[in-house]
């Protein structure tokens, strides 16, 4: 009985069980997407490092890939007892040249080792067409690489090595696991000598890869090999490797789950609304079924079984939808240069995505159920439901309460420069605190900002502004939550739009304020994770050939991943024509630093020197693979710039501790205004000719290029942040359609006395609107104080950022905000025009 | 208005002082396999400035009749004149504008917009008409003097009785200065106190300027009121009598009912 009840409702309000269960799907899709997306990620890895490192048990390498390790180890190791094969490498990236000569992109990227042909393979890879490799420009590439770029055997390929351009014929085609995709990144090795040569590594070994003999102790291998090698040098296994990048891609997946959680929270919120609405309407219904002996509970269950039954039919349509936004979301990673490989859905988010739509469902339905069963007979009988009045000043106060609450929260997370269990939690209730303190005040801020906000419709068009303003005050708490729900997505798209803005507003202030080169050479696309391309210094020689150079210098670059400094990059500059290419802002005097530099000191982000309390005269010791060598700090550094977030020393100390020669960056400065023009020419002519993976950008294509790459990064947090906030406009659907039922009377009475359709429309399209820029300003205002939260707290902690606001957002939210009311008004406004006029003032 | 009619082919012309004129107006309600014939051939003129009752018993097709005459609804077959045009083959927009300028409507259910004031109330037909409420304000005041209302002008239709908002539906009827005003069953929700104030005010209105009235009812007093009362009975007129004489109304409905 009671299921048929419930069935009979959902199949009776089908408009709303439909926007409903919409919502629903577009929940569950989300959940099942971000799951999917990170079990890839975290496959793909795996796999990746499973067929790389094969048959290897332990690896030897220095710092960060790039670093090298003594050559002389080679033999220390391979004396080791239970070391059955050892096997040196290095590795770098190289770009390949497409053939039709179009710019090369991120999928053109080789990961290129170099091995002695003679030696024993130790990766999981097996040769499926030509031969090895044995000497001269040779190259072996990965199976999959060399069909999509459409490479076979016996061809001669063009790559864009550190030394310039080379060309390089196919031996050997490889295939590492089944079907295995780096997400684009080629795979590829060639003779060790000629690696030497192209790459700039005249000396050293990027890793030593260790086989052990079969019944060797692996701990005390390990245990043997780690007293031979200095600090720089790590030993590790593959898992360890894989463990280090796991955690890393553990954080990515933390803020990934939880900006889903944050849109299923609007899908819960949805059904809640749209559920104490159902109750508003049966009322009189519900008082029926009380009169007729119907418990409480009964009337309760109705409603929860409503529920659920909406849960699992959303959510087995949300696995469907799931399935195709994964791939979307998928795609959004590889963009940005993480590898990824085949989409992997996994077992569980067939389960987790569904318990959590319908648990999502069940926590809206809750609080609508237990008040439909709280009904009292006698409203059987009344004919007017009056609606409690609010608690205003206890909502007040418990709203800002949780507002300030919530900032803090915000603020400590992002002040803290490590992130512990409980910062983290931290953050993340004060979202949630923030949250539900604006919807507390909902009922009391909206009503006067939708008054604000109806001044123009009114002074356009009197009488349907004023109406389309008194319907949606009239029912101040549907209004707020309404436009709560579009708040929190809003929030949280203007909040990711503040960090980006103000990394980049921080970073081009500094760039006008520091850098004062006119031309920055450097790798046109970056490799995510992994050694960096670099050029060779001759490029460097060969620009400052150019008629109109002035000053060309070079900088090498490596991010640390051990020993002092760790987490941060070590830069390597020429002290000579600093003082030429950048300004820096010293918190000490600056004078005589670049004297100091050129000998034997370095300069320190003031973040780093403040973590680890080190002073102006202090000595650190840095450790590379080359060497270790102890520098004294002559600066600490402020700022935003790559320079003024690392540590900084001469070229010369960098290579002698880190053991690389090529550039990052070749900076250049012109002889005048006038000669830049040709001269960027000439520099882009001999790079694109010799070293293509690179190009020259001026200061301004630099920044432009910076919000190129941040807005890339964050295009999965809007695109799941776009979800949210469609889930948030079928509240504004249900809301209107609600409103057009409620009004059905006074709208059938505007009908008889003249209006015509269109007018009756335009005044639910401005409802509608009036609801959709309420709520596109409430998010705004809590997004940017969000936002504004976190700048404060990672500038308090790590200095050199400033807020700036997201313009750019803020225009397209207020764009999108009318489109998405006309959008969201087209159905309710269809109803309320089409609507039947005699029977609409005919009856009570 | 004039250049808007449709002028349908047709051999009657309405005589000059015809505020309605209706010739063999039929209505069929197809609901599924079934089909309801509410009106079967009305034939009905009323002259400018009448105030004519309609009766009837339930069923018999009068509030049919009101909202055809009304625009609210299209006839199956026949001709309706309302002010000299016919209303007949005119497209919704055009319904709508003569609604909204050439007929008042007052309904039974008192159908005030419960957020707008007794005087926006009065003034929205015209507000509607996109005029702006600074000129307006004079000629609701008039129409609310009019109705006994002119303390009552800044009240929401909560604050005031049923009979007040009544009231005050006819005020807002009157707003665009209608050539015919209906009214389906304005007292049927009112007791006889209020009613009959109502029923003065409508007669004083209707005296006073001259406008033509319908009103439906079942009340044999209210519709004594009025100067012809004609009766309705399955879909079809039913013979008339003056007004004034309830006694004899109530003679001619016994007769129908049996
Ligand atoms: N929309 C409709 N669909 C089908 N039948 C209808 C519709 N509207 C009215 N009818 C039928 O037409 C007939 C006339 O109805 P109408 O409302 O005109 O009667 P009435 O004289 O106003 O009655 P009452 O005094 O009860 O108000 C009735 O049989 C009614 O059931
Ligand atoms: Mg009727």
């Amino acid at each position: 009985m009671i299921r048929a009840l419930a069935w009979r409702s959902v199949t009776s309000r089908k408009l709303r069980a439909i926007l409903n269960g919409l919502g629903i799907v577009l929940g569950v899709a989300l959940i099942f997407s971000v799951l999917s997306l990170s079990r890839t990620i975290v496959t793909t890895f795996d796999e990746l490092f499973s067929s790389v490192y094969g048959q290897t048990d332990l690896i030897v390498s220095g710092a960060d890939y790039a670093g090298t390790v003594d050559e002389s180890l080679l033999e220390k190791v391979r004396a080791v007892d239970g070391v059955d094969i050892a096997v040196p490498s290095i590795s770098s990236i190289v770009t390949l040249i497409p053939k039709d000569g179009s710019k090369p992109g991120q999928d053109d990227q080789i990961n290129v080792t170099g091995v002695n042909p003679g030696d024993e393979d130790l990766s999981g890879s097996q040769s499926v067409a030509g031969r090895g490799i044995e000497k001269g420009h040779e190259i072996a590439l990965d199976e999959s690489f060399a069909e999509r770029k459409g490479i076979d055997v016996g061809d001669a390929i063009d790559v864009s090595a550190q030394t310039g351009l080379e060309t390089f014929k196919v031996v050997e085609l490889v295939r590492f696991g089944e079907g295995l995709d780096f997400g684009g990144q080629g795979f590829g090795a060639v003779p060790l000598d000629v690696a030497r040569k192209v790459f700039a590594q005249p000396t050293g070994y990027g890793e030593i890869d260790i086989a052990l003999k079969p019944g060797a102790n692996m701990t005390d291998v390990r245990n043997e090999l780690e007293g031979l090698v200095d600090e720089g040098t790590e030993v590790r296994t593959p898992s360890d490797i894989s463990d280090d990048i796991n955690s890393q891609i553990q954080g990515f997946n933390i803020i990934l789950y939880f900006f889903s959680a944050m849109s299923l929270f609007v899908g819960g919120f949805l059904i809640l609304n749209s559920f104490n609405m159902t109750v508003a309407q049966r009322m009189r219904e519900i008082g029926m079924l009380r009169t007729l002996g119907g418990s409480r509970r009964m009337i309760a269950r109705m409603f929860l079984l409503e529920a659920v039954l909406l849960g699992l039919i959303g959510s087995l349509l949300g696995i469907v939808l799931g399935l195709l936004l994964t791939k979307l979301m998928v795609s959004l990673v590889g963009n940005v240069g993480l590898p990824i490989g085949e989409v992997k859905y996994p077992p569980s988010a067939f389960i987790a995505a569904p318990v959590l739509g319908i648990a999502a469902t069940l926590f809206g339905a809750l609080r609508p159920a237990l008040r439909a069963g709280r009904v009292p007979p006698i409203e059987a009988v009344l004919s007017e439901h009056r609606a409690k009045p609010l608690k205003m000043t206890r909502r007040l106060i418990a709203g800002s309460v949780l507002v300030a609450l919530g900032l803090a929260g915000v603020f400590t997370l992002a002040s803290s420069t490590e992130a512990p269990t409980p910062v983290v939690m931290a953050g993340a209730f004060g979202v949630i605190f923030l949250f539900s303190g604006v919807i507390m005040l909902g009922p009391v801020v909206v009503p006067a900002l939708v008054r604000v906000l109806s001044w123009p419709l009114r002074k356009l068009t009197p009488i349907e502004g004023r109406l389309a303003a008194d319907s949606s005050r009239g029912n101040p708490v549907r209004t707020a939550s309404t436009a709560s729900g579009l708040m929190i997505g809003i929030a949280l798209v203007a909040a990711i739009g503040s960090l980006g803005s103000s990394f980049i507003g921080s970073v081009s202030d500094d760039l006008d304020r520091e850098l004062k080169t006119d031309f920055i050479v450097q790798p046109s696309v970056f490799g995510g994770g992994g050694p960096q391309a670099t050029i060779s210094p001759d490029a460097a020689d060969e620009i400052a050939a150019l008629p109109g150079a002035k000053t060309v210098s070079g900088t090498r670059g490596i991010f640390l991943s051990t020993g002092y400094g760790k987490n941060y990059f070590a830069m390597g500059l020429d002290p000579a024509t600093h003082a030429e290419f950048s300004s820096p802002d010293y918190v000490n005097d600056g004078a005589a630093v670049d004297d100091a530099l050129a000998t034997d000191s370095v300069t320190l982000p003031e973040a780093l020197a403040k973590a680890k309390d080190t002073k102006v005269g202090d000595t650190i010791e840095l450790k590379g693979p080359r060497s270790s060598k102890r520098l004294k700090v002559a600066a600490i550094q402020k700022g935003n710039s790559i320079e003024a977030q690392s540590i900084v020393m001469s070229n010369d100390n960098f290579f002698a501790i880190y053991g690389v020669e090529g550039y990052s960056q070749i900076l250049v400065i012109a002889e005048s205004e006038a000669a830049r023009p040709q001269l960027q020419k000439s520099i882009n002519t001999l790079v694109k000719r010799e070293y293509p993976a690179f190009e020259a950008l001026s200061n301004e294509q630099v920044k432009e290029q910076m919000k190129d790459q941040i807005n890339q990064v964050f295009a999965i947090f809007y695109v799941i942040m776009a979800v949210a906030i469609i889930v948030s406009l079928l509240g504004v659907v249900n809301t209107l359609l609600m409103n057009v039922l409620e009004r059905t009377r006074e709208i059938g009475v505007l009908r008889a006395i003249g209006s015509g359709r269109w007018q009756v429309r335009r005044i639910i399209i401005q409802e509608s609107l009036l609801l959709t820029s309420a709520g596109a300003v409430l998010g705004l205002i809590v997004g940017m104080a969000l936002g504004y939260a976190f700048v404060k707290g990672i500038d308090a902690s790590s200095g050199g950022v400033g807020f700036h606001p997201p313009v750019g957002v803020i225009f397209a939210v207020a764009l999108l905000a009318v489109i998405f009311g006309v959008i969201a008004a087209l159905l309710p406004a269809r109803r309320a025009a089409k609507m039947n006029v005699i029977e609409a003032v005919s009856y009570e | 208005m004039e250049q808007q009619v449709q002028k349908t082919a047709t051999a009657s012309q309405p005589p000059a002082d015809a505020a309605v004129y209706v010739r063999g107006l039929t209505k069929v309600y197809e609901s599924g396999p079934t089909s309801v014939e509410a009106l079967k051939g009305i034939n009905l003129t009323i002259k400018r400035g009448e105030f004519v009752a309609v009766m009837g018993p339930s069923g018999s097709g009068k509030s049919t009749l009101m909202h055809i005459l009304g625009a609210l609804e299209n006839a199956t077959s026949g001709e309706v004149w309302i002010g000299g045009q016919s209303i007949i083959g005119l497209d919704d927009k055009h319904l709508t504008l003569l609604r909204r300028d050439a007929i008042g409507f007052i309904f039974q259910f008192f159908n005030l917009l419960p957020t707008l004031t007794a005087e926006e109330n009065v003034m929205l037909p015209s507000l509607i008409a996109g005029e702006s409420a600074g000129k307006l304000r004079d000629h609701a005041h008039e129409l609310l003097d009019l109705v006994g209302l002119t303390e009552r002008r800044e009240h929401l239709p909560s604050q005031l009785s049923g009979g007040e908002q009544q009231r005050v539906s006819v005020a807002r009827s009157l707003m665009r200065d209608p050539d015919l005003l209906l009214a389906d069953e304005p007292t049927g929700n009112l007791d006889s106190k209020n009613a009959a104030a109502v029923l003065d005010m409508l007669r004083d209105v209707q005296a006073k300027s001259g406008h033509t009235i319908m009103m439906v009812t079942h009340d044999a007093t209210v519709a004594s009121r009025a100067s012809r009362v004609i009766f309705l009975r399955d879909g079809l007129i039913d013979g008339e009598v003056p007004g004034g004489d309830a006694n004899r109304i109530l003679e001619h409905l016994g007769a129908l009912e049996s």
